[in-house]
């Protein structure tokens, strides 16, 4: 092999390996990662509310149930540094594998652009790496959706896989499903219609999962439509269109890196939209001109409805009142993930055609350095885990003690945990935001306040939750009298009180109860007198069927797939063909 | 030039700003101070 084929085929792997260590470098450190709502722990358990059958939304299925058997051979603190080290390294090798046949410029831009982005960084601050997991995915599920419509065999079976790894979370699942799913069954696509057929319905199914308890649970009527604007895409002080533009614009302000504010920001923005504007008609002659169309347009769609939530809140919140579900994209600067992979692939496109022209190959070589430093530049804030936000910490032993009392007293009913707010600063995890980790750590279903308070303009607006237990235990909280008989009347025979937590626990909330614990860190009571009357809901057969079946079905197709891959690598080392994964 | 020093410069350009960048992450991280809190209790965050 010539040294300059070599060269050129290992330089896009090993950038795009250093990348992700330079951002997930202190993740790998001994510990956990929390922020906001990544919560992760030692051994999660499977539970109800992990499947969508408890009295809450679910938000997070099936991404708890999964992690959940996940941790019965990994460790928890392993596997999360598994996925963090996944997105961006998926994230980069995807944008190679979609682009193989481009131009090194433009695999290298692209790959880059993939993986250095504020919506990444941002994202990843705010800890939705299930939303993130299935971004670093999308370029691998639109790779082999362009593969299934070209005809190559195997490919379905790969594009179902892809989107039901993508789908932990119900937008992760409407983002693959919506940018990659129409791609391969478009018309133009060499697929036979049963194939087609057969992938639709199987890329769908991927969705059940979280559809079915979430169409089937009565606290889908309880949401509060506040959330709306209060979620809305927040100018990050470029204007709305440029910081939609510019794939920023999370809601939360304390999420967003300091480097947002830098004028270079804006121009960056600016400058790799051009870009990508040159980038496009390549990018069509590589993917295909029908498949660049509807990625263009599930992209406008994303943005426009990012800049409405801002620019139109009250239109925005009629529309999510409006439209059944539509309360999962809120947060709607989520919606900007198939702009942001849009981008990185067109400008990269548009690099490589206008380094084409550049003689020289110096010349060609500095450009294409500059071009890649500076996204890097303007958002250097992004290395070394967000600067530090994505710390690894320890959680002190009090939590694995209350979790093993509670895994082994007989005494039953689910846990109240206190005090009554969502999320927690905890020293031992620098004061970081951080979503109370109690319900993942227990060995039994939590009830926890639900309703989230946001600092906005207007001063501390209150969304409210969805779960009319954790309606009821806040109620009787605020009316100041002793928990203990509202709590077994719901079935709950324990409180969970985490020390040091604002706000302050009443003393008369209290009253009654039976310690079992008193500190450091935790303290535990048990509630005399819980009657355990809380079933299943009615539909908990409905929804454990059809999760048997959906992973039943990707067992299926897991083993076809795996089988197929075999017969390949036979036939290569016959001497056949076989295609390797990045080129 | 040869694409052998090309290659050389390029490298050390970008490993410049990648070792840049993870400096500033790494003594932004020793100096971050985490938001205040205005609320008796956690806010989720500001969307000020």
């Amino acid at each position: 092999m010539e040294p300059s084929s070599r060269w050129r085929r290992w330089l896009p792997p090993a950038w795009v390996t250093l990348l992700s260590l330079a951002i997930m470098a202190p993740t790998l450190w001994p510990g956990f990662i929390l922020t906001y709502d990544m919560v992760f722990t030692p051994r999660q358990s499977l539970l109800p509310d992990s499947l969508g059958l408890g009295s809450s939304l679910p938000r997070a299925v099936p991404q708890d149930a999964v992690v959940a058997l996940v941790e019965v051979v990994v460790p928890g603190e392993l596997l999360q540094k598994a996925i963090l080290l996944a997105i961006p390294l998926l994230a980069g090798f995807g944008m190679l594998r979609l682009l193989r046949d481009a131009p090194l410029p433009a695999r290298i831009v692209a790959s880059t652009l993939a993986v250095w982005n504020p919506y990444v960084a941002e994202r990843l601050v705010i800890g939705h790496w299930g939303l993130l997991l299935a971004y670093a995915l999308a370029p691998w599920a639109l790779a082999v959706a362009l593969d299934m419509r070209r005809g190559r065999p195997g490919s379905p079976v790969s594009l179902v896989l892809l989107i039901a790894a993508g789908s932990l979370t119900p937008s992760g699942s409407i983002l693959l499903l919506v940018l990659a799913l129409p791609i391969a069954v478009l018309p133009g696509s060499a697929a036979r219609v049963r194939t087609k057929a057969l992938t639709c319905v199987s890329g769908l199914a991927c969705a059940l999962p979280w559809l079915l308890p979430a169409v089937l649970n009565p606290a889908l009527t309880n949401v509060d439509a506040g959330g709306a604007r209060v979620f809305a895409l927040r100018d990050e002080g470029m204007g709305v269109a440029l910081t939609a533009m510019g794939l920023g614009g999370i809601w939360n302000a304390d999420v967003v890196l300091p480097s947002r504010a830098w004028p270079l920001a804006t121009a960056v923005a600016v400058a790799l939209f051009l870009l990508g504007t040159v980038g496009v008609r390549p990018l069509a002659r590589h993917v295909g001109r029908a498949a660049v169309i509807w990625w263009i347009a599930v992209a406008i769609v994303g943005l426009a409805a990012a800049i409405a939530s801002s620019v139109a809140p009250s239109a925005w919140g009629a529309v999510l009142d409006v439209v059944p579900g539509a309360g999962i994209v809120r947060d709607a600067q989520k919606l900007l993930a198939p702009l942001a992979l849009l981008v990185a692939a067109a400008a990269g496109m548009g690099v490589a055609r206008l380094l084409i022209r550049v003689r020289d190959a110096a010349v060609r070589g500095a450009l294409l350095a500059l071009v890649v430093i500076i996204p890097i530049a303007a958002l250097p804030d992004l290395a070394w885990g967000a600067s530090g936000r994505l710390q690894a910490v320890a959680y002190p032993s009090a939590w694995s003690e209350v979790r093993d009392t509670l895994a082994t007293d007989p005494r039953p009913g689910d846990v109240a945990v206190l005090p009554w707010s969502a999320f927690r600063q905890f020293p031992w995890n620098s004061q970081r935001t951080l979503l109370d980790p109690a319900p993942r750590w227990l060995t039994r279903p939590t009830v926890v306040a639900d309703a989230l308070t946001v600092s906005t303009p207007e001063g501390l607006v209150t969304i409210s939750g969805e779960d009319p237990r954790a309606r009821a235990v806040g109620n009787a909280l605020q009316q100041g009298q002793s928990l203990a008989p509202v709590l077994a009347a719901e079935g709950i025979g324990w409180v969970l009180v985490e020390l040091g937590q604002r706000p302050a626990v009443p003393p008369a909330a209290l009253g009654g109860l039976i310690p079992v614990r008193d500190g450091p860190d935790l303290a535990l009571y048990a509630v005399p007198g819980t009657v355990v009357d809380t079933p299943l809901p009615a539909y908990a057969t409905a929804v454990i069927l059809v999760d048997a079946l959906v992973a039943a079905l990707l067992v299926v197709l897991a083993l076809t797939g795996l089988r197929r891959a075999v017969r390949a690598r036979r036939s290569k080392e016959r001497g056949g063909t076989g295609e390797p994964l990045v080129r | 030039m040869g694409s052998g020093i090309v290659g050389i410069i390029i490298a050390a350009v970008v490993g410049a700003v990648v070792a840049g960048g993870a400096s500033f992450g790494i003594i932004s991280s020793q100096t971050a101070v985490p938001p205040t809190v205005d609320a008796p209790y956690v806010v989720y965050g500001s969307n000020n």
